[in-house]
């Protein structure tokens, strides 16, 4: 089946999480992705989890879930024949992405203006912790760094704690997403007015230009002056937060226009009468918080974590939301009945079950075309059968460690 | 020369509350004429504002996002001046239209019939009442890219929820695990990562449809559940399930494998990040806090052994970080290869030399809130500068441009508009 990005090929130098997650949403929508790893493998691969725990190269599930349909191959950039049999790859081209420290690529002689001299429509993306230039440039960072500078770490947790980060990698993935829009827009401009293009996303930008708040703090500290700190963003004399209940927890947010679906759903005659003897004034007075908890509490501790949920906002449109576990979310009969969950065998990790397609199109839509690739599995389909070099010297580069 | 890849495309943008309205700035950055279309009958809360209009007193108690107005004065047209909607909405253009009119949907065809692409992240319910479904569309203009965003798809049970990005990350099993190893849940405060990742997404879905129409000349129809684009990021914890029924658990700042943590610095609520992920990086962290001895101790040998006894080594690694400013450290810590990084608020990222050199906050001036630093661009492009030009439009402020200039109305049938208050520059109960 033809797919939108079908006739896209992308070089994927990247490892880890970020990089190999934009490569992951191109390949996922059809582009052919030739992951490059280095002859040990990408570090994902050491990751888990594993197959009833046991540590497996070919079977990290981080690393199968991020290179689904992707086509694997090994090289040794740090080998001169690695270099030159990279060049070679680059015609077929369109996207490079890589994620090696600024100004690496230019030192093995791989640098975007050489790239672009073999191929002028050709799009390199760099994903770097701090971005290609600047006095952080040379600096490290990972999934908490971005969030702790970039992102809105300050003003997540409870006040008397510690600030806390995001759960799994999801600062890395978010940036490999961000990472993503940006270089297909500049594949844009190469396939079409025929200008390859350099693009510099750093991570810690992507939390920096974040939605989830951190724009919207900026711009009000502009305006007022006011840092944000470990309270809720939304601020009010209304619920907010994660509240617990008869078997779990729930996720509420009211904003003052919510009220009249909380006070439906609630139905206290005394709450009620409270709104309505001062309608604007009790959705700031800090004293209402207090009054509408008293009836909350017995409520949420008399209802499990769904019947909250179908009660307040199936039936209501007030927002109290179970906080689901992983196992509640794969045995949801939303997601079950959506088709979320999705089946991949693999050769080594064998059946297991996988989130899906990210959105669903009218046409050439997402696609499983093949499981995530074993170490090198596609050298000879693309040495070989593609660039033409004999199984011999394909032997040789082998024994070099050049693949 | 060339241009940016979007320069020629039309958005008409329907969006709300924050997903929605990032996908489309960064249309605009990318040379697309973005358009909100929306309507002055009915406020949108949580878009331009959480209230259209506001006391003084009112915006001052709600403080945070809620009050977030020039010098806390939310003015005489809030829907204007709100943080909210002024940092997603530049480059943008807007215009009124009522689409549950039948004048206002005379115009909404006449805007769809030459417009490239439509993004909504309305509840669904809200998306089909004033007709913006593929089937209705797509006979309108077939070359159309419809991305509608419902959080939970078109489909299933729960279809008709409403909620914030913070409730669905709930539902999708963000929530629980986010949360700290040793509190309870309740101590997590929402963050709206949904959002976030539903800009991108979207961008990415739009970016690849248009390519797709370059070749064959047609348009599509994405659905963009925003819940399940966002569960991408959580595949290993998924599998980890499938793999070994595990069903994960709140972790707080920790690594599963290495150190890592969050640790006081000098000073209030001062705090400084830093893993320790190898042996060199544990050695450069024990010679700069000059303290050879931990580097014999048994329980520290190794990367396992270090995570293993993080409990007794985090207050020994918090006896080092507290005697230092967080931006000096962070110096001294990546100087010794080790990646660390300050936790910042806003003031410290605008005061940051690094971002300052990147050009990373730029200047911006809106007719009513004066000129401010907004964040820019995620990307630097070697040959190409991303569009900076207009700040957040007012409500229906360019109703005269896309009216008469684009959509080819009359000044009579204008004037009629207007009359009939089927077009204006505010909400009701002004």
């Amino acid at each position: 089946m033809s797919q939108v990005l079908s006739n896209v090929r992308v070089l994927e130098l990247t490892d880890s999480i970020a990089g190999p997650f934009a490569g992951k949403l191109f390949a996922d929508f059809g582009a052919d992705v030739l992951k490059i790893e280095s002859p040990q493998g990408d570090p994902a691969r050491r990751y888990g989890p594993f197959p009833h725990d046991i540590p497996n190269p070919e079977a990290s599930g981080l690393f199968l879930h991020l290179n689904r349909n992707k086509r694997g191959l090994t090289l040794n950039l740090q080998h001169e024949s690695g270099r030159e049999l990279f060049l070679q790859l680059v015609p077929s081209a369109d996207i490079i992405l890589e994620s090696f420290p600024p100004g690496q690529m230019e030192r093995w002689g791989l640098g975007f203006e050489t790239l672009r001299a073999m191929k002028p429509s050709i799009v390199v993306g760099s994903l770097t912790p701090f971005g290609q230039y600047g006095p952080y440039a040379p600096f490290r960072g990972n999934d908490i760094v971005y969030y702790a500078t970039g992102g809105p770490m300050n003003a997540t947790g409870a006040a008397d704690l510690t600030p806390i980060k995001k759960t799994l990698n999801m600062v890395e993935a978010q940036a490999g997403n961000a990472f993503a829009g940006q270089v297909l827009a500049a594949f844009l401009v190469g396939r079409y007015q025929g200008e390859g293009q350099h693009v510099d996303v750093a991570a810690v930008e992507t939390q920096l230009g974040s939605i989830d708040r951190r724009m919207t703090l900026e711009l009000a500290y502009q305006f007022t002056g006011e840092r944000s700190g470990r309270s809720s963003p939304l601020g009010a004399a209304l619920p907010m937060g994660v509240y617990p209940c008869a078997d779990g927890y729930v996720q509420i947010v009211t904003t003052p226009a919510w009220a009249p679906r909380m006070l439906a759903t609630l139905n206290d005659a005394e709450l009620t009468h409270y709104f309505q003897e001062n309608p604007e004034g009790a959705l700031i007075d800090p004293q209402t918080i207090s009054r509408v908890e008293e009836v909350l509490y017995p409520w949420l501790m008399s209802h499990t974590k769904l019947e909250c949920f179908e009660e307040a906002d199936l039936k209501h449109g007030w927002p109290v939301f179970p906080l689901s576990t992983v196992e509640d979310v794969m045995h949801d009969p939303h997601f079950q009945a959506l088709g979320t969950f999705i089946q991949i065998d693999h050769p080594v990790a064998g059946l297991q079950t996988y989130v899906g397609a990210p959105w669903r199109q009218s046409r050439k839509g997402f696609e499983v075309r093949r499981p995530a690739p074993l170490l090198g599995q596609h050298n000879a389909e693309i040495y070989g059968n593609e660039l033409g070099f004999s199984s011999e010297a394909l032997a040789s580069l082998r024994a070099l460690d050049v693949i | 020369m060339a241009h940016l890849p979007l320069e020629g495309i039309r958005v008409i943008d329907m969006t709300v509350v924050w997903a929605g309205p990032l996908a489309t700035k960064m249309m605009g950055e990318l040379g697309a004429e973005v358009i909100r279309v929306e309507s002055k009958d009915h406020f949108p809360s949580s878009t331009r504002g959480f209230v259209a209009y506001l006391s003084k007193e009112m915006a001052a108690s709600m403080g945070g996002i809620g009050g977030a107005y020039p010098n806390h004065d939310p003015g005489p047209d809030a829907f204007n001046r709100s943080a909210v909607f002024n940092v997603h909405a530049i480059n943008k253009r807007s215009c009124t239209m009522e689409l549950d009119q039948p004048e206002g949907q005379e115009a909404f065809e006449r805007l769809v019939r030459i417009s490239d692409v439509l993004v909504e992240n309305n509840a669904v319910r809200v998306g089909e009442k004033l007709g913006l479904t593929w089937e209705h569309l797509q006979a309108i203009n077939p070359r159309l890219i419809l991305v509608r965003m419902p959080p939970l798809g078109m489909h299933g049970p729960y279809a008709h929820a409403v909620g914030f990005g913070a409730h669905f990350e709930a539902l999708s099993g963000v929530t629980y695990i986010r949360g700290y190893d040793n509190a309870d849940p309740s101590k997590t405060t929402e963050t709206f990562h949904m959002d976030d990742c539903s800009a991108h997404g979207v961008l990415f879905a739009v970016l690849a449809a248009l390519h797709d129409r370059e070749e064959t000349g047609e348009g599509m129809f994405i659905e963009f559940p925003q819940a399940e684009n966002m569960m991408q990021q959580m595949g290993e914890a998924f599998l980890d399930y499938s793999m070994n029924g595990r069903v994960a658990q709140p972790h707080g700042n920790k690594h599963p494998y290495y150190v890592q943590g969050c640790y006081p610095c000098k000073g209030e609520d001062a705090w400084i990040v830093l893993t320790l992920e190898d042996d060199a990086q544990w050695q450069a962290f024990v010679a700069f806090a000059g303290t050879p001895q931990w580097a014999q101790d048994p329980r520290f040998a190794t990367a396992y052994l270090r995570r293993q006894h993080q409990e007794s080594l985090d207050p020994l690694i918090a006896s080092v970080t507290q005697q230092h400013d967080k931006v000096a450290l962070f110096y001294a810590l990546q100087e010794a290869g080790i990646a660390a990084g300050p936790v910042y608020d806003e003031a410290d990222a605008y005061a940051d030399p690094h971002f300052a050199e990147r050009g990373f906050f730029k200047p911006m001036t809106h007719p009513e809130t004066g000129t401010h630093l907004y964040p820019s661009h995620l990307s630097q492009w070697s040959g190409l500068s991303m569009r900076w030009e207009s700040p957040a439009p007012l409500l229906g402020e360019h109703n005269t441009y896309v009216y008469k200039q684009l959509l080819g109305y009359s000044d009579q049938g204008y004037d009629q508009l207007l009359e009939r208050n089927l077009i204006g520059t505010a909400y009701p109960n002004s």
